[in-house]
């Protein structure tokens, strides 16, 4: 009995305590520490703050500028290689102006669908950035972060601007999920658009909106407003017709009789897939 | 020198990128006929079937489409070119004929335009 008491007091004072893979202990590595463990304490301690840290972005909303360009505010980045096993981290505390010179390879073409990298391969603390055709990765880097996506239409001209917040995807009940403002006189004319895939003419004063990203089902919320340009012909707007991927939508004179107007503004809001 | 132009055309060609541009489409089979504007590079047959376009369709420029939009309602699709439907058009006219006529025999009756406005008996 005495034997294995002795045995047991002998293993406890050599074994050495075992550390949890994920957690960042407060205070570590203390001054009691033991030399031998502070090489796994600060290890420890670091993996769990790189898992904090590799997907940090703070700013750098990318917003329209002109038919050519696009301005990025300033902000942080860290921006990992593909094993995460390096991560760059950079800064810019100054607007930044993206032009066609910074696409990655190629010249820029027209009715193509882009997105906007930062890039960390050259080692400077400020920022490159990269216009790349790629959903996937610019040609040429290896540290490399998406930050917004936006279409070079059929006139060259950059459109639907999309920067990504850090929580991109998210589904908010209250943002609006699909817009669209369009001319329905003369020659039918789209102004602007969210979400919207297609507006077919189906007659007088009559359309249909495709919604690019469905909703979950039929029931969300359309409001719709239109006018003629003079203001003096007010006319009524209803939506019709809801499902998930599209709805219709009607004007009206204040007789009730369909009629096309020369400014139509729709939103709708309501959970998507 | 033809050479050279041969060279820069296939240099050109294959940096071309191949991609859902704008389109217009025309649906013919529907009266009037349906225009379906898809926008950038939107995939326009996913986009057709959720706006239920069925049939066939041509691909058409902008200005293909009347700037007039007073006879919409009887468009029809022929032969790559909109033309007006003598059918649809006699029946969009009688329609509004009928209002016509209700709104004279209103005012035959003693009734004034905003009294006709307050009736939504009015036609543009």
């Amino acid at each position: 009995m005495k034997k294995r008491f002795l045995i047991f007091l002998l293993l406890l004072s050599t074994a050495h305590p075992v550390f949890a893979a994920s957690q960042w202990t407060v205070g570590d590595p203390q001054g009691t520490e033991d030399a031998g463990t502070i090489d796994d304490i600060i290890r420890i301690n670091n993996t769990a703050l790189d898992r904090l840290l590799n997907g940090t972005r703070r700013g750098l909303g990318v917003n329209y500028a002109t038919a050519s360009t696009l301005t990025v505010l300033p902000g942080e980045i860290a921006i990992p290689n593909a094993s995460v096993s390096v991560s760059k981290y950079r800064e810019t505390t100054t607007n930044t102006t993206v032009t066609w010179a910074d696409i990655d390879t190629g010249v820029e073409a027209t009715s193509t669908q882009y997105y906007l990298y930062t890039t960390g391969d050259t080692d400077i603390t400020g920022m490159v950035f990269k216009i790349s055709a790629s959903a996937s990765a610019p040609s040429g880097s290896t540290y490399y972060r998406q930050i917004a996506k936006f279409y070079n239409n059929s006139s060259g001209d950059i459109e639907s601007v999309i920067s990504y917040r850090p929580d991109y995807g998210t589904d908010y009940p209250d943002v609006i999920k699909g817009r669209i403002s369009f001319k329905g006189s003369g020659t039918v004319t789209i102004y602007d658009s969210y979400n919207v895939s297609s507006l077919t003419d189906n007659a007088t004063g009559n359309y249909t909106i495709t919604w690019d990203t469905d909703f979950a089902d039929g029931n969300y919320e359309v409001v719709c407003n239109t006018n003629d340009t003079t203001g003096d012909a007010p006319r009524i707007c209803g939506a019709y017709s809801h499902a998930a991927g599209s709805v219709i939508i009607q004007t009206e004179n204040i007789a009730g009789t369909t009629s096309d107007s020369d400014i139509v503004n729709v939103i709708a809001v309501g959970d998507r897939t | 020198m033809r050479k050279l132009n041969l060279f820069v055309i296939a240099l050109a060609l294959s940096s071309c990128v191949v991609s859902h541009a704008d389109e217009i489409r025309v649906y013919k089979e529907y009266s009037p006929a349906r225009v379906q504007y898809v926008i950038g590079q939107h995939d326009g047959d996913l986009a057709a079937n959720k706006a239920g376009n069925k049939g066939g369709f041509k691909v058409v420029e902008q200005d293909t489409i009347p700037k007039d939009r007073e006879d919409r309602d009887s468009w029809k699709f022929e032969k790559d070119k909109f033309k007006i439907d003598p059918g649809l058009k006699a029946e969009q006219d009688a329609k509004k004929n009928k209002v016509a006529k209700l709104a004279d025999k209103l005012k035959a009756m003693g009734l004034d335009d905003e009294d006709l406005k307050l009736l939504s008996v009015r036609s543009e």
